[in-house]
């Protein structure tokens, strides 16, 4: 764009001044110091991008008349297009465009076509004055790659070096490699170590505490034990304190006993065996006294005894027999008369004997009576013959019964009876048994009996005939079978008749009696056969009774024939040897009397001739022992037993006084039981050495707590100490934190060298056109001597390098370039800038303030040279106070310059 | 029956995310609370045994007095005939020099130090068995074995349990990833216990469904991250085979986390302070009750917000924690400020031929072509070609903790978050 005209109605010192014909590429502006070059060159600014402050009061150039701004101004865009600007800054800016007749409101802000730079940049950049040449490196070169990279919109973005420069210093802030000064890291790491120095110390502090809880537990064991040793101790002490002087007294009597003389005689000897000796004299005197008293009394009591004779002495020893064979004369005498009475009886029943078998037999059976006939008797069996009789009566009637039925048989018709006698005989033996029971006599019960069975057997017999009668008179009246049955009968009555015969052999009874045999005929028999045996009876006991009566008479006259009386008679005899004995034995009780006394008496003289003799004896031994002991002097003898004595007192009482010393037997044992090595305990210096021990126990032993509370509260404090685990925390924290500052740092470390690059690649992208540029106008200006610009990157910044025409090498710029140079350099970069900066946007108008003054000829002309390609494209302001500069650039540009008052 | 409690990582005498040394104190101490309400929980449930899937202190760190804590508890376990089943992890491992093995334990406790499988009966007082627990230990802090692979098969009807400090993964070539005993789902399914107790996540879940497979995750939270109710498993298995599982906090103080954004509108601290106190309500409401246990919350602002400067005022941050924890009467409050961001739009400033337009497209090529790179798995690809990122991954980084370059570009990534906005807020030079 071009300035064509501007109508300054208030700007600074200007008012209503009108710049006109401004429309060439190189405007020259001349004057003094102070004429407003200035001004004129802030007025381009404001014309382009409004007021800045936007106030007038504010703003430096306001009017100085009016305190405000207007102004006025038409422009030629680089299409050609004309423009009118007008701009006025009163309280507020107001700016107004009119392009193409289209009034575009501008207010306060820049040109539409001058958009792609900012008001700081353009400041910046597009004006050019000759103190930026002197100031050419370093900052400035910073400056303007600065400007270059990021002041490139219309946004406000910060100097991206700074923006790294500022990350960079909070990075190092937090963490630096170098690990010099102090950083967040540092700290962290700092307070971590410290914490693991503290977790090595809670390690230490843990194996202590452990160590301590051991040496704690050590501790009360050992307090134990010394405890229990000194329990033990103490126990032993009392023990010792009880024992000793028991130990003592028997070790006394032990040592006394040694100093006994150990000689059987002494242990024989009483103490006082001169007292005894003396005593022994004296019993002996006594004892001969009492001795004759004795035997006086003696020959007294002996006088008194009666002496019995021989006749006395055996009457007193028959004492018993005598009244025994007394006793048995008296009996004689009944026996005798008894014989006699006997006797009678005999006779009696002989003379009845005789009566009977008179009646009975054929000749007297008494005359001897244990002849064969009374045998015979005696031998008859009365209930055999009973029945023999029946049996016989039976084959009587039985026959006579045949005889009867033959009879019958003649008559036809024959009654068959039975006989009533036969009950009545049943009846009559009942009433004898009955009788003879009640009378106690033998004879009638056997009667009886037999009456009994005879009745009743013959009346069964006659029942039982009859009804066979009576059956043979129905069944066989034959004659023939009835004189058979006869026959038959016959015989067996004559066999009954023969049996009773010869039962009755060598008896002297008549045929017939026996043939017709009754039973009265029994009863006399029975009646005979009892006085037979009552007879041999009274003989045989008549008999047995005289012989004794013999013999006892025989024994009484032979015991009386011991004594003197023989001719008195039996019965005198015994009544005298009667009165005789209780007078013997009443003498014979005084002997014994008298002879017990003496007995007494004897023995006693005898016990005192014993007790003598002992006394003498034992006078004698004593004596022979003295003599033995003092070797053969008493009086030796009786002083060393003495001595003796004494020691045998003393030991007697120690004993006496051990015994009294309950369970002393428990004790002893245990003294003995004590086996040498604590035998210690007996010995007093020992048990002051054991007192003393209990002392240093009981010392240790208080050591020992304070040890133990010592450990106690050690451990206490030790428990109290900071955790592992709280150290841990911490360190896990801190750690976490030194991630995060870690990542924080490494994240601005990323962002940085992310920024440097994009600066980088930015300018990688945008640089070349510049340089290209540059190094044409640097070509241009230096007349071909250098050709080429290039930039070095290196981590101390942007280094330039100039490439000479003919140096293949290109050199580094340096303080050591020629100023020129170094102006020629920077003016090259900044216009090729400009350039780059204005793109494809609208070429905005450049200043030049005194630029080229201190140039030499060369250079300023090529340097015009170079302004006057520049100034075809874009619009160059010239101010300058120096007149052949204003004349030679008119001269070279073909331009009049615009004077300022 | 058998009827256990379950816990694991402990973490006993280890480190707590808290800034201040307080708070520490107090979650130290709710843990070893926490610990001992375990002890009290056993024997109050009777159960015939303790179990612990490893973790249960760390090995350098286990002090005296908790080492007497552990004894004491396991005694009083002793008393009520509770055994403890005790298998290690990779904090406490077995190996010779650990601790693990140099501690004296009470005889009811039965630890699975190394690494030999054992299978070991649970007898009831009348000496009857009425389970079984079959365990292996980390004997070293490196074991990246997948021993579970090894553990017999299931046989009779006796309750089988496993306990194991494990890392499940359902990769199928586990051992790669891991080296905290990796196995997978089926390994476990396939050996049909009836229960799996496992430790090292510290977040209880089941593994599946149905599958009885649980982690018990830690008894209290440790940092800000580990939120929400924690505690053990009380398990019973009946005879029939049927197992309940009850979970049970023992923890006494609870985390909690609030991540905030859409902060445009915050012009004053006031208006800023009532916003986060209406997030907090329907964030705690919903997620744990503060009268019953102690909370610790923490408040991530993100975005960008006027505020941005004066919230990165350590002053201003301790009011806004301060009014925060006297609001809702919490135990501590942490607000973390680092990720807002300035007011300036980044977009604004992406157009332009300017430096700084520059500056935020390189950060945009750089983010976009470690994100390709991470995308891809791949080290190598276009960054290799791109000049800018071959110079930031030559970078002096202040953190040395990368080796790779993929660890880098990771780390790059990392670092490129908030950039932009930083950029723009330094280049830029605000209007007056």
């Amino acid at each position: 764009m071009k300035i064509k005209k501007l109508e300054i109605i208030d700007f600074g010192k200007f008012s209503d001044t009108t710049l006109n014909s401004l429309d060439q590429g190189m405007v020259v502006i001349y004057g003094k110091n102070e004429a407003g070059k200035t001004t004129l060159f802030n007025l381009i600014n404001s014309l382009i991008f409004g007021f800045s402050p936007a106030k007038s009061e504010n703003h430096p150039y306001s009017s100085w008349k009016n305190e405000r701004i207007e102004f006025k101004s038409v422009i030629t865009t680089d299409e050609g297009e004309e423009v009118h600007l007008y701009r006025r800054l009163l309280s507020s800016p107001k700016g107004q465009m009119t392009m193409d007749d289209n009034l575009i409101e501008l207010k306060n802000a820049p040109l539409p076509f001058a958009n792609h730079i900012s008001w700081e940049i353009y400041n910046k950049i597009y004006s050019l004055r000759v103190e930026d040449l002197v100031e050419i490196q370093g900052k400035a070169w910073d400056e303007v790659q600065d400007k270059l990279l990021a002041n490139f919109g219309n946004i406000n973005i910060r100097n991206t070096k700074d923006v790294i420069k500022e990350i960079n210093e909070e990075a190092n802030t937090i963490h630096r490699h170098s690990g010099r000064g102090k950083t967040l890291v540092k700290e962290i790491e700092t307070e971590i170590q410290g914490l693991k120095k503290e977790k090595q110390e809670a390690l230490a502090t843990q194996s202590r505490l452990k160590n301590y809880d051991q040496r704690l537990a050590v501790t009360k064991s050992k307090i134990e034990e010394k405890t229990e040793e000194k329990i033990i101790l103490k126990v032993q002490l009392k023990r010792a304190k009880q024992l000793t002087p028991i130990k003592a007294m028997i070790s006394e009597v032990e040592e006394l006993r040694r100093q006994q003389i150990k000689n059987p005689l002494l242990e024989s000897l009483s103490h006082n065996v001169g007292e005894k000796l003396q005593e022994l004299e004296e019993q002996q005197q006594n004892l001969q006294k009492a001795i004759e008293r004795k035997k006086d009394a003696i020959s007294e009591k002996q006088e008194k005894i009666h002496d019995f004779t021989t006749e006395e002495n055996l009457i007193l020893s028959k004492k018993d027999q005598v009244e025994e064979e007394y006793k048995r004369h008296l009996k004689l005498e009944n026996l005798r008369a008894e014989n006699q009475q006997l006797q009678q009886e005999t006779l009696r029943i002989e003379d009845r004997l005789k009566q009977e078998s008179r009646d009975l037999f054929t000749k007297d059976i008494t005359e001897d009576i244990e002849g064969e006939t009374p045998q015979r008797i005696k031998g008859l069996n009365i209930p055999e013959l009973g029945l023999m009789i029946t049996a016989q009566q039976k084959a009587k009637e039985g026959l006579r019964e045949v005889e009867g039925l033959l009879h019958y048989q003649h008559q036809q018709k024959k009654e068959v009876k039975t006989s009533n006698a036969y009950i009545v005989a049943g009846i009559v033996g009942f009433l004898l048994m009955v009788l003879g029971l009640v009378l106690n006599l033998t004879p009638l019960q056997v009667l009886g009996g037999i009456a009994i069975i005879y009745g009743v057997t013959d009346w069964m017999n006659g029942h039982r005939i009859k009804k066979q009668l009576m059956e043979e008179v129905r069944g066989s009246n034959k004659e023939k079978d009835l004189l058979q049955r006869k026959q038959q009968l016959t015989v067996e009555l004559e066999e009954k008749q023969k049996e009773i015969f010869k039962k009755f052999e060598a008896i002297p009874i008549p045929k017939l009696v026996l043939e017709n045999l009754q039973e009265l005929f029994l009863t006399n028999l029975i009646k005979v056969k009892d006085l037979i045996y009552q007879l041999e009876d009274k003989k045989r006991s008549l008999k047995d009774k005289q012989q004794q009566e013999d013999v006892v008479s025989k024994e009484i006259t032979q015991f009386l024939e011991q004594f003197n009386n023989k001719d008195m008679e039996a019965g005198q005899q015994f009544l005298y040897l009667k009165r005789m004995i209780p007078l013997f034995e009443n003498k014979k009780v005084i002997n014994q009397t008298l002879k017990e006394d003496l007995a007494e008496l004897e023995r006693g003289l005898k016990e005192l001739q014993d007790t003598l003799q002992d006394s003498v004896s034992t006078s004698e031994v004593l004596m022979e022992k003295l003599k033995a002991l003092g070797g053969g002097s008493k009086e030796v003898g009786l002083r060393t037993l003495k001595e003796n004595q004494h020691l045998q007192g003393k030991i007697y009482l120690m004993e006496e006084q051990l015994n009294k010393i309950p369970d002393l037997d428990s004790l002893t044992k245990e003294i003995n039981s004590y086996p040498q090595e604590e035998a210690w305990i007996f010995s007093d210096l020992e048990i002051e050495r054991a007192e003393e021990k209990v002392e240093e126990i009981e010392g240790n032993l208080q050591n020992l707590k304070d040890e133990k509370k010592e450990l106690e509260i050690i451990i206490q404090q030790l428990l109290k100490s900071v955790t592992l685990d709280e150290i841990e925390s911490r360190i896990l924290l801190l750690q976490t934190e030194l991630v995060k500052a870690f990542e924080k740092r490494d994240a601005l470390m990323l962002l940085a060298e992310v920024m440097g690059r994009a600066e980088e690649l930015f300018r990688e992208e945008n640089q070349p056109d510049v340089l290209k540029n540059a190094s044409r106008y640097l070509d241009l200006i230096t007349g071909g001597k250098y050709t080429t610009i290039y930039l070095e990157e290196s981590q101390e910044g942007t280094t330039i390098l100039l490439k000479e025409k003919y140096n293949p090498i290109p050199r580094r710029v340096t303080e050591t370039f020629s100023k020129g140079t170094l102006h020629q350099l920077y003016l090259s970069l900044r216009l090729s800038l400009i350039d780059h900066l204005d793109g494809k946007g609208e070429n905005l108008p450049i200043s030049f303030d005194e630029l080229l003054i201190n140039w030499d000829e060369e250079r300023l002309d090529y340097n015009l040279q170079l302004l006057k390609e520049i100034s075809k494209k874009r619009q160059i302001f010239m101010f300058t106070c120096h007149d052949w500069m204003a004349r030679k650039i008119e001269d070279a540009f073909g331009v009049q310059r615009i004077q300022l008052d | 029956m058998l009827k256990f409690i379950h816990i694991g990582d402990v973490h006993l005498d280890t480190t707590f995310y808290s800034r201040e040394s307080a708070i520490r104190e107090k979650l130290r101490g709710s843990l070893r609370m926490a610990f001992l309400e375990v002890i009290e929980a056993c024997i109050l449930e009777k159960v015939d045994a303790l179990l612990i899937a490893g973790d249960l202190f760390d090995n350098h760190q286990l002090s005296f007095q908790t080492e007497e804590l552990l004894i004491k508890s396991f005694n009083r376990l002793n008393e009520h005939n509770i055994k403890v089943f005790y298998a290690t992890g990779n904090h406490d491992p077995g190996e010779i020099r650990s601790r693990v093995g140099a501690i004296r334990w009470p005889d009811n406790v039965m630890v699975f130090a190394n690494d030999e499988i054992c299978d070991v009966d649970v007898s009831n007082l009348q000496g009857e068995i009425i389970g079984k627990i079959i365990s292996v230990g980390h004997k070293t802090n490196r074991e990246s074995r997948n021993l579970v692979q090894e553990f017999p098969v299931k046989r009779g009807d006796i309750p089988h349990v496993g306990l194991v400090h494990a890392m499940v993964t359902n990769a199928s070539d586990v051992e790669k990833h891991d080296r905290y005993l990796p196995c997978t789902k089926e390994d476990l399914l396939e050996k049909g216990y009836d229960f799996w107790a496992l430790g090292h996540i510290h977040q209880y879940q089941e593994i599946g469904e149905a599958t009885n497979i649980y982690y018990s995750g830690n008894l209290q939270g440790r940092h800000p991250r580990e939120t929400g109710e924690k505690g053990g498993l009380l398990v019973t298995i009946e005879e029939n085979g049927l197992t309940k599982v009850e979970f049970k906090n023992f923890a006494k103080v609870i985390w909690s986390t609030l991540s905030v954004d859409q902060l445009e509108e915050m012009t004053s601290y006031n208006q800023m302070k009532d916003y986060l106190v209406d997030l907090a309500t329907n964030h705690l409401e919903g997620g744990y009750a503060p009268s019953r246990m102690e909370g610790i919350l923490r408040v991530e602002l993100k975005g960008r917000c006027p505020l941005r400067e004066e919230l990165h005022e350590e002053e201003n941050i301790r009011q806004l924690e301060e009014d925060l924890k006297y609001h809702f009467n919490l135990l501590s409050v942490e607000v973390k400020t680092e990720e807002l961001l300035p007011l300036q739009n980044v977009e604004d400033y992406r157009d332009g031929d300017n430096v700084l337009a520059k500056i935020l497209a390189f950060l945009e090529e750089v983010q976009e072509v470690v994100e390709e790179g991470q995308v891809k798995g791949e080290v190598r690809g276009e960054w290799e070609e791109n000049p800018l990122l071959e110079r930031l991954l030559k970078l002096p980084f202040a953190n040395k903790g990368m080796k790779t370059n993929a660890e880098k570009l990771q780390y790059i990534s990392k670092l490129l978050k908030g950039l932009p906005e930083q950029a723009v807020h330094r280049m830029v030079v605000e209007d007056q």
